[in-house]
């Protein structure tokens, strides 16, 4: 989605406005795929089995176990019905050839906009019930409420988010808003203008970049008021905004922040709620725009005439902002790219989570347990990294290393996720 | 997913990234023969929950992919269910839950929802590459045999 709206920018194209809304339609079916898959395989099972549960139950299978096996069923209902509505469109659901400069290859009949609008329904209900699940399983245990606030999972830093014209989050389209520690808005950009805010550090450890805000430039991993550091995913697109444009989310957005005391909120645990608004407010969107009266329209594309040179597109990916730059000679041949992808904004925060999630279990002479082991992997999680989206990368696997100092600086244990 | 197809055949892997997409040739080569009505096509480059979530509805599934195996780049090998190597549930990050944790979560929620028999049919190649487009001499010589297991995977399950 991201590339097709660089491919509009590059081509001067005007995108008609069915186009728009029916890839939005498309994208919100994409969202609630991908929330409803980290919610219930990734952050459940820490909460719902326990942060230090045997891994053997501490999985997706353990949690649907203890709340339902019908509640596994309607995660496979829900994201067949996202993959679905993806295929409807695109042919395909995953690597879909679709959008086009100018608009869309195909549109929605009768038919199918009355078969995306009964799952749209079937959404906003599931999304009700994984955020009443959330409630009584996190909100309604003492012992996580104070995990999740507690100072060893707190990062405060600068948010990024795409909000919309009223300052509403926003996934598809609209302007990337920048607020500070204390919630003050500090940038507001349109995607060609992406490099007069952020820049890309490089360290000779890692070949995966870590950008900052040019406002402030890169202070190193150093989090509070007048860092370079920003974070931009769920939690940190809900920071950045106002609120939400559909009705349910933004009550549910109001009681989180009523909640956890208020914006913007530094609890990096928190983000696995806000995941939750977010699905809530995907499938809402969804609902709405199956029920536009132009979402069937024929007019779907424009065929741009223009020479192509240069263009930008940015979106909210799952994991955070992802922005596409492309340059093409005069033929449309591309010369020069440049991609910031979700993960990658939050390559800084998720290597300074990690470290303080350590050093706020990890204590002397503690004995490393699978679970405290665990509980640092929460600090991870929260974020829902794809590093081999954002590195291409072809590991297999989580290549995850611990390396345990004692008081002196000196290794004194060494092992890798795979081992334990 | 429309669900009139009951036998699907998953062409895992990227066409990019060289011998990694050599599940993809074949399901394309099987693409041109004479198929059984009820068989469906499908190409699939991610794994875990989304892969098996494809499968919904199918009677049989035949996934076709690469793997990595370290003896013999070339070899063609038929891995039933039990035969796939456990990877975990708990990856670290949603795109990363093993194919046959995947099923076994699917069938343990949807029991009558997924396949009663699902068959990886895999080739085997020294490494996947980055940014390359077609295969290297020995796993290209390796289709053939790839797309004629397929096949009669295919019509042993018509």
């Amino acid at each position: 989605m991201a590339s097709g709206k660089a491919n509009d920018a590059v081509f001067g194209a005007e995108v008609p406005s069915a186009a728009k809304k029916l890839r939005e339609l498309f994208y919100s079916a994409h969202f609630i795929h991908s929330h409803i898959a980290h919610f219930y395989a990734l952050a459940a099972p820490d909460f719902v089995m326990g942060p230090d549960a045997d891994p053997a139950e501490r999985n997706i299978l353990g949690v649907v176990g203890k709340v339902g096996l019908e509640i596994g069923g309607e995660v496979i209902k829900h994201r067949a019905y996202a993959q679905d509505i993806q295929a409807m469109l695109a042919g395909k659901a995953t690597h879909p050839v679709w959008v086009l400069p100018g608009g869309v290859s195909k549109g929605l009949n009768q038919e199918e906009r009355a078969r995306v609008e009964q799952m749209a329904q079937s959404c906003v209900d599931f999304s009700q019930f994984s955020l009443k699940l959330f409630e009584d399983v996190v909100l309604k245990n003492k012992g996580y409420v104070d995990l999740i606030l507690s100072d060893g999972y707190r990062l405060v830093t600068n948010y990024m988010g795409l909000v919309d014209d009223d300052n509403k989050v926003n996934f598809y389209d609209g302007k990337v808003r920048i607020v500070d520690p204390e919630g003050v808005e500090i940038g507001k950009y349109s995607p060609s203008e992406y490099l007069d805010f952020v820049n890309e550090h490089v360290e000779p450890w890692s070949y995966l970049k870590f950008p900052y805000l040019k406002k402030h430039g890169w202070t190193g991993f150093n989090e509070g008021k007048g860092t370079g550091i920003y974070q931009a995913a769920p939690l940190a697109r809900l920071n950045a905004a106002d609120g939400m444009a559909t009705p349910l989310a933004q009550e549910a957005y109001e009681k989180m922040y009523d909640t956890l005391g208020g914006k913007p909120v530094h609890a990096i645990l928190a983000a696995h709620w806000a995941r939750l608004v977010e699905l809530l407010y995907a499938s809402e969107r969804l609902l709405e725009l199956s029920r536009d009266e132009e979402i069937t329209s024929d007019v779907i594309r424009k065929i741009p005439e223009g020479t192509p040179s240069e263009g930008v597109g940015i979106i909210e990916a799952p994991r955070g902002t992802l922005t596409h730059h492309y340059k093409t000679d005069e033929k449309g041949m591309v010369t020069a790219v440049n991609l910031i992808v979700g993960t990658t904004n939050n390559h800084a925060p998720i290597y300074m989570a990690v470290k303080k999630a350590a050093r706020a279990v990890i204590k002397p002479g503690m004995e490393i347990t699978q679970g405290l082991l665990n509980m640092v992997e929460m600090a991870f999680r929260s974020y829902d990294p794809c590093f081999s989206c954002a590195t291409h990368a072809i590991f297999g696997e989580l290549p995850l290393k611990f390396v345990v100092y004692n008081s002196s600086g000196e290794i004194c244990r060494e092992f890798q996720r795979t081992q334990l | 997913m429309n669900n009139t197809k009951k036998i699907y055949v998953i062409g895992c892997g990227n066409t990019l990234a060289g011998d990694d997409g050599v599940g993809i040739v074949v399901l394309r080569r099987l693409m041109e023969k004479d198929i059984p009505d009820k068989v469906e096509f499908i190409e699939a480059g991610i794994p875990g929950l989304s892969l098996v979530e494809l499968m919904l509805g199918a009677e049989k599934a035949v996934l076709v992919d690469s793997f990595l195996g370290g003896d013999a780049p070339g070899r063609v090998v038929r891995f039933s269910e039990s035969e796939l190597p456990p990877v975990g549930y708990n990856a670290g990050q949603s795109h990363g839950i093993g194919l046959r944790e995947a099923l076994s979560f699917a069938r343990g929620v949807m029991p009558e929802g997924f396949p009663r028999e699902v068959v990886v049919v895999g080739v085997e190649i020294e490494r996947p590459e980055r940014w390359v487009e077609g295969l290297s001499p020995a796993i290209a010589a390796a289709v053939d045999e790839a797309v004629d297991m397929v096949y009669a995977e295919v019509l042993a399950g018509a």
